[in-house]
């Protein structure tokens, strides 16, 4: 009897443990987003459109304990250092923008051999098999093709245009370029690209290129492309002090805050970027489809639902292009057509 | 008279003969606004190169000056945006630089730490101090006023072309005809006869850095206020177009001999060949190989000229 009793007992028990079981689920699950650096506007936008996916995922009885954290200036060390110790903290998912692509894959490696999701945003590291999911904000393709876009829509179909990129043998900007000449064959075939020019991001030189260009091509220049960052303000300079401010199409790759007033002006229309707020925003959707096992590596023909979003797809390989070639990505997730941002929309935006 | 212009009257052919192939090849070469747009560009780094020929002339090296542009730049924007009247932000930026160049002076002159170290310091340590402070962000939007000096025009031209050339000019005059002038020359040539003949040499070195400094606060002036904001890379890589621009002046790279005005045809040389990249449809590819020929050129032409090879270098004392 004091058997049975006994028995009962653990049963009771065995039962209650048990019950405890399915409660584990509803642990927090653990997510941490390392950016390059913090401080900056545009890491910080991205952290905003994360934390808005986070709270959505709450609203839908997902626990989640979600940390943004990352070097305070883009440092590759620090920046292993910290992923190092997140790791030890065994959080379900990861959601890494690197510094240097080569320098993140043993790290990256190591903390998906340890069962943690790796998802990497923004910029990616060089192993695609060192992460699950590389969320993609662009291919040089999208971005490059998008740019060519704007100035067919603004300077029509048979436009001749001129590029002021940064250094001659800067990869990413060799890759739009290359993108841009790909577009212009396939969908403008009486669009030109009647020169090229390198301003080395360096405020003065690509001042001056863009003066130069806009000099000699004068009334025979529908268009200054400006993939850089730095160059873009200086074209948009040149062209007003050239008296050719809304005369000349002015476009390029920028940031809102930096571009700001020059779009106000009208002296450019359209600065073609990503949104980093839905960037941020569809990484923590991907890493939460990756832990639930929604999204599972290299299966072909997936995808992921991703809130205001709607779905996205998850691709086993994309075909892009770059200045050396084509490209296969894999396992990326495409955040979507590249963004405008114009005079209507671009004080939504602080980063 | 050819003999002591031989340089200057060197340059100004190959000048001449550049622009005039541009003009007669290119009709919007020859256009009143690409004149303009060209020497408003070659303002600012004339009157750096005007203090950097001093620098040289005197034996040392200044290779901080981009550096020093940028942080004159950005606090001038700062100090724009916080509602300072122009002429104090003008003034703000003179000072920083007359400062920045001191600093530099000071410690080439009296503690006898070699140019070339220093000035490589302070370039690197004010691009840090950049970062730090800026965290990469712009100056913007600037206040209205902002552009007043860098896009008023009188009979054509910019004011920063005007200004430029009443600096060249003015700094001619010094280094010609006054005492302090000829000690910069004397220290250069010789400094153990400049020290015999009772020149104070640590005196005019740190002056010369002093000055150098005060010329960066004033080509920043000529510089950014042609653009509606300050970004964080202004001044980089300014130290080789004016270095390159110096020695393509005739300056003499080991000091002692050189003028100003040589130094801005050299500006000039330099500004318009990067142009003609542009308008003969050059690759851009080639314009940091053109400069660097230039240089090889101009030392080597110096060089043969004077007989300097059979000397033993001294340089960077």
């Amino acid at each position: 009897m004091r058997y049975i009793r006994g028995f009962a007992l653990a049963l009771t028990l065995a039962l209650l443990v048990g019950l405890a079981g399915p409660g584990q689920a509803q642990k927090a699950l653990k997510i941490f987003m390392v950016p390059k650096f913090t401080g900056a506007a545009y890491f910080a936008a991205t952290e905003k459109g994360a934390k808005e996916a986070v709270a959505e995922l709450k609203g839908r009885g997902v626990a989640i304990d979600f940390l943004y954290t990352g070097p305070s200036v883009a440092n590759t060390d620090e920046e292993i250092r910290m992923i190092d110790d997140l790791v030890a903290q065994k959080p379900d998912a990861i959601i890494i923008s690197a510094n240097d692509a080569e320098a993140l894959v043993p790290v990256a490696k190591k903390a998906k051999a340890a069962g943690i999701k790796v998802i990497t945003y923004d910029a990616d590291v060089a192993d695609p098999t060192a992460r699950q999911w590389f969320v993609n904000q662009g291919t040089f393709t999208l971005v490059g093709g998008a740019l060519v876009d704007v100035v067919a829509e603004q300077a029509g179909n048979s436009a001749r245009f001129a590029v002021v990129s940064a250094d001659p043998g800067a990869f990413n900007q060799n890759s739009w370029i290359a993108a841009m000449k790909a577009r212009v064959s396939a969908k403008y075939p009486k669009m030109q690209l009647v020169d090229i020019r390198y301003g080395l991001d360096k405020p003065a030189e690509s001042f001056s290129v863009a003066q130069d260009l806009i000099n000699k091509y004068r009334g025979q220049l529908d268009a200054i492309i400006a993939p850089t960052s730095v160059a873009l303000p200086k074209v948009a300079e040149a062209a007003e002090q050239a008296g050719l401010a809304g005369k000349i199409v002015v476009t390029g790759l920028s940031t809102p805050n930096d571009m700001r007033e020059f779009v106000k002006k009208g002296t450019v229309k359209t600065v073609v970027l990503w949104n980093p707020v839905d960037l941020g925003y569809l990484a923590v959707y991907v890493a939460h489809a990756t832990i639930t096992g929604a999204l599972k590596e290299g299966m072909a023909k997936q995808s992921v639902r991703a809130g205001r979003l709607g779905t996205r797809e998850a691709t086993a390989q994309l075909n892009d292009i770059t200045a050396k070639g084509p490209l296969t990505l894999r396992n990326v997730i495409l955040l979507g057509a590249p963004f405008r941002f114009t005079k209507e929309n671009i004080d939504k935006f602080n980063f | 008279m050819m003999m002591r212009w031989g340089r200057e009257l060197t340059i100004l052919a190959a000048l001449a003969l550049l622009s005039g192939y541009l003009s007669l090849t290119q009709p919007n070469f020859r256009d009143a606004f690409t004149l303009s747009t060209i020497l408003t560009n070659a303002a600012y780094v004339g009157v750096v190169g005007i203090g950097m020929t001093m620098v040289i002339v005197a034996g040392q090296i200044d290779i901080s000056v981009g550096s020093m542009l940028a942080v004159c730049a950005l606090i001038a924007g700062t100090l724009a945006r916080a509602g300072a009247p122009m002429f104090l932000v003008v003034l703000t930026s003179l000072a920083l630089g007359l400062g920045m160049g001191a600093l530099n002076g000071a410690l080439i002159a009296y503690l006898r730490i070699p140019s070339i170290i220093v000035t490589l310091a302070t370039l690197t340590a004010l691009r840090g101090a950049i970062v730090w402070w800026t965290k990469g962000y712009w100056v913007m939007p600037l206040p209205p006023g902002w552009k007043f000096l860098g896009t008023t025009h009188i009979l054509g031209l910019p004011l920063p072309v005007w200004i430029g050339w009443a600096a060249v000019l003015a700094a001619a005059y010094v280094l010609a005809h006054t005492i302090i002038g000829r000690e910069v020359y004397a220290l250069g040539s010789n400094p153990q006869a400049a020290r015999l003949a009772g020149i104070d040499t640590a005196r005019v070195t740190f002056w010369v850095f002093a000055v150098s400094g005060l010329l960066v606060g004033l080509a920043t002036m000529l510089h950014v206020t042609r653009f509606s904001m300050v970004q964080t890379q202004e001044g980089l890589g300014l130290e080789f177009l004016v270095i390159t621009a110096v020695v393509v002046g005739g300056t003499n790279i080991f000091g002692g001999s050189g003028t100003v005005v040589g130094t801005y045809l050299g500006v000039l040389l330099l500004t318009v060949t990067s142009s003609a990249l542009t308008f003969l449809g050059i690759s851009a590819t080639w314009d940091q190989a053109i400069r660097g020929a230039f240089i090889l050129v101009a030392v080597t032409a110096d060089i043969v000229r004077t007989g300097r090879w059979r000397q033993p270098v001294r340089w960077a004392r």
